[in-house]
This record gives C-alpha cells, structure tokens and sequence, in this order.
C-alpha cells in the first residue's frame, strides 16, 4: 500500500520562507526545502527589510528560487507577497528558522485530494529535534489557544460560526491558493501573532475545512528575533498587542459584545501580570517593565481602533493583491536524491582525531555534491537533531532497550557496545522515515553493525584501526585480563565476522587492505574499494600560494623542516631527531617538531635511548601539542616535511603536507608508499639508515637550489588537488555508494 | 587507578612475583582491582607457595556457567505486553459499548487507545512521529 498520493495526483505546492534578518539560519532552511521529496514544489522566499546579509546568502540560489522583497516588518505583509508569487495549487509555510521533514508535503497533500479542505498542517518538533513544539492547536474567536490530546479529531470543529477552529501554526502550515484568494489572504494588521489564526478562522467561516496532519513534521530552532530574545522574552509587546485585541475585536463580537469586552480586560491584566513576574523574578529590567506596559497600552489603543475602522469600512477580506499575476511555476531540483547516513563516536570541534575528522570532511564534500548527509555521533550531553550547514547531526545517548538482543545476537559487550548498537539502530529506523539509502560505519567500534542484516538498506564499513590491529600498541589490553577477554576479544571476533559479512568495504589504500588480510587471515580485496583521504586545501585557507613561499624561501634563505606527530616508535620521531641533529651545522635549515610535549623528563630518556638530546639541538624548536589552526599553520609555514613513519594505513600528514605545498621525505612503508610519488610530491627511502643519510643529503640539497625546491613544491600541491582533495574523495566515495545501492536494488 | 598500598597488600599476601618498579605503572595500567586477581594468577605465579588455594582457583574458573542461548528479545517482548493490553482495553470498551447504556465510553477514549494501538504496530516505525517525545 502507499501512503502517498500518486507523483501524477498529487498537487503542486509554493513554499514560501518569510525572512527578516536572520542570514545565519536562512540557508539551512532553503538547503533543508531543496531535499524535500515531492515531485511538483517551488521555493519563494520573501526577504525583508534585513538589514544583515540574507541578501548575499539568496544569491547562492539565485535561479533556482524565487526571490521577493518587503519592505516593511509585517509578516502578513510577507506572507502575502508569497501568495502574490505562488503558482502551485497550496501555498505552504516554513519560517526562516525552520527545516522541514523530507516527506512533509507528501504528508500535507494526501489531504488535499478531499476538495473541501483549505488548509493542512502539521505537528512541530523543538530545537532539541527530540521534543514537541507544538501538536494541535484549537483556539477560540478570542484567539485563545487550547491544546487537546493528539487523538482529539478537529475535523468536528470545521463549521462557519464555530466557537472553535484548528489554528495551525505559522511555521508548519499550508493553504489552498484557491481558498486564500476567497478570503483575500493575510490580514496586514496582524504585523505579528495571530496572522494565521485568522486566515485559518476565517477559511472555516467561509466553509473551509482546516485539518491536521500529525506525520508533517518541522523541525523548529526557534531563534532570536525582532520581537523576542533566544530565552523567549520580549522585547517589545506592541506588534502582538495590537493583533491581539484587532482580533479579539474583529471575530470575539460574534460570542457578544460583552464576551469580547472581558475577553480584552482579561488579556489586558494577564499581560501587566505577566510584565510584573518578569521584572519581580529578575528577567526584566524595570524600565524593560516599564516599555513593555507602554506597549501594552499602546498597543491596545491602536488594535481597537484599526478594528473599529475595519468595522466601519465592513472590511470583508485580507489584504493581499488578488489581481497580481504570478510568475510561471519555478520548479525545484534536487541536485541528488541519494541519502546516506555516516556513523563516528565523535566529530570535529569536540573531536578533531582520525576517524571523527576523516568523517566530517567526506560529509561535507558529500553535501557539496548535494548529497542529503546525516552524521550519527555520541553525544556530550543531552541527545540532539539538527539541521546545520546543510546536513543533519543526530547526537544520540546509549540505549538500553534492545541491547541484551544485540549482544546476544552479534555476541558483543552489552555495556560500551551492544548499547551504542541499540542507539545508532533506533535513530537509523528514524531516518529510514526520511528516505535513507545507505548506512557507511567505521569497523572501529562497529556501532551500526545490525544495519548488516537490514533488508532495507545498503551498508558500508571503512576502514580505519581495528581492535586487532590495536592491540600490539595497547599492552593494557593483555595485562588486564577480564577487560581482554570480556570485551577486547569479543569486540575482535565481531570485526572478523563483520569483515566477512558486510557487502562492501571502503579503504584508503591497499595498504590497509593488506594489513585487514594478514592480521585476520581472510580475504576482503574482492569487496573493497580504495577511496584515498582528502583534506582541505591549507594554502587556500591560509590565503597564500607557491610563490609566496618561494618569496619567503629566497627572502631569508631558510628553509623550514616540519615533523607532525607523537613521539612513538612508530612514527619515527627517532630518525626525524637524528636528521636534524646530523644538520646542526647548517645554518640555513630549521627544524618544527609539533605533536609532543619536551620537557626535561622526555629529554633524559631521549637522550638514553638515541644519545640526542633534544632540548639541546641549536635548530630545533618543539611546539608540543598544538590545536587544528596551530598546525595549518605549521604546515603552510613549512618548505619540507618530515614523515617517517615506519607503518602509516594512509599517511594523512603527507596529504597536509602536499596540500599546503611542501614536499614529503618519509620512509617507504604501508600507505606511503601510495601516496608519496617518487620526485613529485617528495622522497621515500627503504629503511631506517636510507631515511637519515638520504634526508640529510636532500634537505642540503634543496636548501642550495631553490628552483628544486619550487618545484617540488608546486608539483606537490598539484598531486594533492588531483588525487587528495575533499572533492576528488566525496567524488569518488559517492560513486561507490552509489554503485552499491544499485547493486543491492539488483540483488533484491 | 589502583591504591599503591592496597597492590602492594595482596603482592605480599600471595607472594606474587611483581617487580617493585612495576607496580606504579600497573597501579595505572590494570586500572581496576578486579584486574589484578587474573593478573597476578596468569602472569606473577602468585599462590605458587598455596597449590590447594590455586586449584580452588582453577576448578571456581571452570565452574563459570558461560550463556549459550539466546536471550529473550527484551525490546519486542515490551511491545507484545504493552500491545495485548491495549487490545484488552479496546475490548473493554466495545463490550462497554454494547452492553452498559449507562456507562457508555466516549467516542475519544476509544480513539484514544486505537491511536495508542497504532503507534505500537510494527508498520508505526515508518512514521516519523513516532520517535518524538
């Protein structure tokens, strides 16, 4: 059965965004309408007056949408520009701070095809993406809002005359264009407040049916405005003042002169209550109190009378230009319809390692092929859905709920493990509701290992360290024997298991796959594809180019030697130190160390363990641990960087290094040798003795002929924009995913 | 981390064969004091001097009764009780409905329930309304 109308049935819809100063959530909202799945759907946003850059931001999409202005801070003002712009058979509506459910029209139009109903809305979810906003909403012709259980059925209400009406809310609500002509639309005095509760009462009135739609979800950030604060305190009272006692005015008298009358004292005294407890309970300033009490009286002087004038001018409809004829119907595209979901304990700032920041980067690169992205993480705290930077983060909690049959089933810890798997299986049934395609996880921690024996989606593992591949640097792992057993091995016989099950494994080299095979005795070449890293361009972020370094390399004819890693055996800090110190006398060539802290203790086992004392090299400078934008900075900075490590599964600082133009002397082992390319992008030497004679040599070499050295460094920059960029890995990621959902569509 | 004194209490009770410079970074590295009993029985021939202590050892070992049957699916056996009481109150309310003139139940508490039966049936997953609280 489908739940949705027939794409040939169903109606064409207007989205319209209202906008006023609020450029930081604006291109969200449009990028969260663009992945809406319906097959008929224009986007109209109306800006106006900003004064921030929502202009600039509109640009970005400048053709795609259409693109009004007003010029005054009315929001039925706005509203009614888009009406006078829209061309699809229901105008809907979603505020600037708002992103929509990907099936959300499909959701509202299934109740279009009954001839009767004007208008549709749905249930409105809170910035925490976890909780409620708003469900339904009943008001009164007071403008008094009521709010009956989700199981009420509003539908009883729809009659002219009603004492009460579903009120959809302004961020989740549509309107049959035809139905909005009928009433002339938005009513301009409702500047703010109201404005959709009296087009939704009016509708009825006029013999619309109003309904709601609970599945129709938006997802609300509820920002700051011109008229509240973040915290949701006014800061001015007038604009809703006056639409509330207008309204009280134009619909109460219908229930009584009399009634409307209390209605306006009752309001009128709840508000001065209200301004009292704000300013008592220390929310408010008292000359705030004082504004906010003027603004009431004001306000009400001015609802009143425009009310009386309405009255008296027997002012029938809203304001809109109902002769305007609107542009043709400006279809939205959606650039890829692919939805793919990526799994990582953590992601960048809070976590700026290896798998977090590898994820983050492809995400993005994703995004910008117009890949809808949704990044599954723990959370710091409290769980959290949101839209931001056009893709959606899910920060999720442990959950208890099916962990026993997880572990059970996949024999894994229940707690640090099958809790996780339940949590990331429950928030992947959640997407599922949006359309999801594919599900790609790290096999570290293998935290959406059920999606394996999910018919309904294809899987991805990457490959990065594994348990196994770990334990020969964690001597931890053996002397704390319960630890090993009850968690360390089981999480090992999952990845084997893991490995040998899923359908498709991506790898950044061969290197890595090689290592897979020999530590777990089986055979995955067949299912993987190598996906080299990408990285960020540093020079570009740096805002400097190969000439500006060469300008500096023959400016003070120093050139600046970088190491960027842990003091570990394996990164082979070790021959980094004795190059440079076998350099001392070489006045011209400098030496960075960044990823390890020197103090006198690390100095004196130094000194025991290779005879150097580092604390004592006269061209050395050592950084320790330093932060993201420390080491760019490094990085550009550099002439030539240092990378001997003796086993690197890729060899990430190599692409850093190439991407901000220096050259890579490393030794020839696992990944490097992939990446590093042979006088293009640097040096490799086949062992430890090789590496220290053979850097020593180069480095005096090109300190003495600085054309090589230019070269080498723009030939190492052009290799990392061809092969190690984020656009060339999302390119190249994208096209496995997509060759996989195709394979597993076949295969079903 | 470990106590230093308490390790160094139960190094000298069984006479394991620790070196004293190790014992700070055990301290760390074990972590826990339930990781030490297993450490020092596998690694530091403790109770080597107490073999009827190191075979009680051995035979508590082999009598761990380790699962090898699947649990029960907790998660859906939640579901299956919360599912058969709502089926047992939309029945009540039929039966109500039929029999009781007096005390008929409103049309909202059985559209109530019938709601609430939805949103426990296994086609409910594909409604996104489902995961907000």
């Amino acid at each position: 059965m489908n739940l949705f109308l027939p794409s040939d049935e169903t109606p064409s819809f207007s989205v319209v965004i209202n906008t006023f100063n609020r450029a930081n959530l604006l291109g969200d909202a449009i990028s969260g309408v663009l992945q809406l799945d319906y097959p008929k759907f224009e986007l109209i946003v109306v800006n106006g007056p900003s004064t921030d850059n929502s202009e600039e931001v509109l640009k970005r999409w400048h053709g795609q949408i259409k693109h009004l202005h007003c010029d005054a801070p009315n929001l039925s003002e706005s509203r009614n520009v888009g009406i006078e712009a829209a061309s699809g058979d229901i105008v809907a509506y979603l505020d600037d701070d708002a992103v929509p459910h990907p099936l959300w029209l499909r959701y509202l139009a299934r109740h279009y095809a009954n001839p009767a109903i004007g208008g549709v809305g749905g249930f409105t979810v809170d910035n925490t993406g976890m909780r409620w906003q708003v469900r339904k909403t009943v008001c009164d012709r007071f403008g008094n809002a009521h709010y009956p259980d989700d199981f009420f059925d509003e539908r009883a209400l729809n009659f002219p005359g009603t004492p009460y009406y579903p009120s959809l809310l302004g961020t989740n609500s549509s309107f049959r264009r035809r139905a909005l002509f009928e009433i002339g639309g938005f009513d301009h005095t409702f500047a703010y407040l109201l404005d959709e509760t009296d087009v939704c009462l009016r509708l009825v009135d006029a013999g619309w049916q109003v309904v709601y739609e609970p599945s129709a979800m938006i997802f609300h950030q509820f920002a700051e405005s011109h008229i509240r604060s973040v915290n949701n305190k006014p800061k001015t009272l007038y604009p809703s003042v006056v639409s509330k006692s207008y309204f009280i005015n134009r619909h109460g008298q219908v229930e009584g002169y009399g009634e409307a009358a209390d209605a306006l004292r009752s309001y009128r005294e709840e508000v001065f209550r209200a301004n009292a407890w704000l300013e008592e309970h220390g929310n408010i300033s008292s000359s705030h109190r004082v504004n906010l009490d003027n603004d009431l009286e004001s306000g009400m002087s001015a609802g009143i009378e425009r009310a009386n004038h309405a009255t008296i001018e027997n002012k029938m409809f809203g304001d809109m230009d109902v002769d305007n004829i609107a542009e043709p119907f400006l279809q939205a595209e959606r650039a890829d319809q692919m939805r793919i979901v990526l799994v990582s304990q953590g992601l960048p700032p809070e976590n700026d390692a290896g798998i977090a920041r590898w994820t983050k980067l492809l995400a993005q690169g994703l995004r910008d092929l117009g890949i809808a992205v949704h990044l599954v993480s723990r959370a710091q705290s409290e769980p959290l859905r949101r839209f931001r930077d056009g893709m959606w983060f899910h920060e999720i909690v442990r959950n208890t709920t099916d962990m026993s049959r997880i572990a059970a089933q996949y024999q894994v810890p229940e707690s640090g493990m099958a809790d996780w798997m339940s949590a990331v299986s429950r928030e992947l049934d959640f997407i599922k509701t949006f359309g999801l395609d594919l599900v790609s996880f790290p096999i570290w921690d293998l935290e959406a290992l059920p999606v394996l024996d999910d018919p309904e989606l294809a899987s991805v593992i990457s490959l990065h360290t594994t348990y196994k591949l770990a334990k020969q640097f964690k001597p931890e792992w053996s002397s704390r024997v319960i630890y090993g057993r009850t968690f360390v091995d089981k999480v090992i016989a999952a990845e084997t298991r893991a490995l040998k099950q899923v359908p498709a494994i991506l790898a950044n080299s061969q290197a890595v796959i090689d290592e897979i095979e020999n530590g777990y005795d089986i055979e995955i070449a067949d299912k993987c594809r190598i996906v080299p890293h990408g990285t960020p361009d540093i020079l570009k972020s740096q805002n400097i180019t190969i000439a500006d370094k060469v300008m500096r390399h023959e400016y003070d004819g120093i050139i600046r030697v970088l190491f960027a890693g842990r003091f570990e055996p394996r990164k082979g800090y070790d021959l980094a130190l004795q190059v440079a110190d076998k350099l001392q006398e070489e006045r011209q060539i400098e030496f960075v160390f960044a990823g390890a802290e020197v103090n006198p203790d690390t100095a004196r086992g130094i000194k025991a363990q290779l005879g150097i004392d580092p604390m004592q090299l006269s061209n050395a400078k050592f950084h320790g641990e330093v932060d993201r934008a420390t080491l760019d900075s490094l990085f550009a900075e550099s002439d030539v960087v240092l990378m001997p490590s003796r086993f690197e599964s890729f060899g990430l600082v190599a692409i850093e290094a190439m991407s901000a133009g220096s050259p890579v002397l490393a030794l020839a082992s696992g990944g490097l040798k992939e990446v590093v390319t042979e006088g293009v992008s640097g040096f490799l030497y086949k062992n430890d003795q090789q590496f220290v004679k053979g850097a020593v040599e180069k480095l005096v070499e090109l300190a003495n002929n600085s054309v090589q050295l230019s070269r080498l460094q723009e030939s190492s920059h052009v290799t990392f924009s061809d092969h190690f960029s984020i656009d060339v890995m999302a390119k190249s990621a994208a096209q496995f995913y997509r060759d996989i959902i195709i394979k597993r569509e076949e295969t079903a | 981390m470990i106590d230093r004194n308490w390790f160094e209490q139960v190094i000298c009770m069984t006479e394991a064969k620790v070196p004293s410079d190790m014992i700070d970074h055990l301290c760390r590295e074990l972590g826990d004091e339930a990781e030490l009993l297993p450490y020092i029985l596998l690694n530091s021939e403790a109770f080597s001097a107490w073999p009827e202590t190191l075979e009680t050892l051995r035979q508590a070992i082999r009598g761990v009764i380790r699962p090898r049957v699947l649990p029960i699916r907790k998660g859906h056996e939640a579901t299956d009780v919360e599912r058969e009481h709502l089926r047992n109150s939309l029945f009540s309310l039929f039966e109500a409905s039929e029999n009781d003139s007096e005390h008929k139940p409103s049309t909202w508490a059985a559209v109530s329930v019938i709601g609430k039966f939805r949103s426990c049936q296994s086609g409910a997953k594909k409604d996104p309304r489902w995961f907000i609280d």
